[in-house]
């Protein structure tokens, strides 16, 4: 019977929402944040037809920004530079350049990503399968695997590679004849 | 909080649209909250509603995000839009780190596969090897070789500590 697998990690952990210290890790949330916040911005604009601007700044003093239609569309309207009339406010749906893809390719994209999403959850699972398999196949013989010196005497590892040299022998006879 | 899965495709109802509009709208604030705090960086967002002439939406506030928007302006173009993404844009992204994961995540899988097919091998539930396909055999061959490799190499440091005579043929315990 398959021993019930353990949590690989601790999961979603409610964090403080204070200033993070450590330079690393804070540079690393930074990176994840700004993603699903650009992703709840992108979604915000396809659910309910609103144009949106979100600007951050990097510890670095690099920025990153999300817009749709565009940064410099949305901004443009908040703050009309010297010369532009009061012009319609940026829909989404307003495309001013031919070149941009229309509601069907962005579709198109979003079901390639959720199908791209839904192929690596597959192979995570299989591969959480077959380490199953292997642990129960090693049983209690993990060591002799991992050709560990304390744990293998020394009459074992010479048996060992001998195991392999007869195994690689065979595989070779046998890849060589096709 | 209800949990559906919702398709990403603009809410025709109005009602509907109006409510989910105000409840992401907040989400959004509070996630750009967090971010600035948490990473103690400089942001701002403006949004529209669909339809809306003024801002529905300056945060933190005008002359907040106004100081963030000068900051930005003053950048040179090509620092500017560096990073700066639209939809299709960030989709694509997107696209391509999955794409990556997903080629990792098989990459780990296959080998794990292989090392199943070495442990059932060496414990002779393998017999002639049958019934694998070239690839599978190839990719035996060459964890295999890898293994013999790493023991013998841990076999040649034993030797030399003098823990094993330098061949154990014959080598017969007891006598």
């Amino acid at each position: 019977m398959v021993r019930p697998r353990g949590k690989p990690s601790l999961g979603r952990q409610r964090i403080e929402i204070r200033r993070i210290e450590d330079g690393e890790r804070r540079q690393v949330t930074f990176s994840k944040r700004r993603t699903g916040l650009f992703k709840k911005a992108s979604e915000l604009s396809t659910l309910c037809g609103a144009s949106v601007a979100v600007v951050a700044f990097s510890k670095a003093g690099n920025v990153f920004g999300f817009g749709e239609p565009s940064v410099d569309a949305v901004l443009r309207h908040y703050v009309p530079l010297p010369g532009d009339g009061a012009g319609a406010v940026p829909a989404p749906a307003h495309v001013e350049d031919s070149d941009a893809p229309g509601p069907e390719e962005l579709d198109a994209l979003r079901r390639a990503a959720e199908q791209t999403k839904a192929q690596v959850a597959a192979e995570q699972e299989r591969m959480r399968d077959v380490a199953d398999k292997i642990t129960q196949a090693m049983a209690d013989r993990q060591f002799w695997w991992e050709a560990d010196v304390e744990a293998l005497g020394e009459a074992e590892l010479p048996e060992f590679a001998r195991s392999l040299e007869r195994l690689r022998d065979s595989l070779l006879d046998l890849t060589s004849n096709h | 909080m209800a949990r559906k899965k919702v398709k990403l495709q603009r809410i025709a109802n109005d009602a509907k649209r109006r409510t989910t509009f105000r409840k992401r709208l907040k989400g959004l604030t509070k996630k750009a909250s967090e971010l600035a705090t948490l990473c103690g960086v400089d942001t701002c967002l403006v949004v529209y509603g669909e339809g809306e002439a003024q801002a529905t939406e300056v945060w933190p506030s005008v002359p907040e995000a106004t100081g963030v928007l000068e900051r930005f302006k003053a950048m040179p173009q090509l620092d500017r839009y560096k990073k700066m993404t639209d939809l299709e844009g960030f989709l694509k992204e997107r696209i391509g780190k999955l794409l990556e994961q997903r080629k990792k995540a098989r990459c780990d899988a296959d080998e794990s596969e292989t090392k199943l097919l070495l442990v059932e091998a060496l414990d002779g539930r393998r017999v002639g090897l049958e019934g694998l396909t070239i690839e599978q055999l190839t990719s035996l061959g060459w964890m295999a070789d890898a293994r013999l490799k790493i023991v013998n190499e841990r076999l040649e440091k034993l030797r030399g500590q003098g823990l094993l005579p330098s061949t154990t043929a014959g080598y017969i315990h007891g006598y």
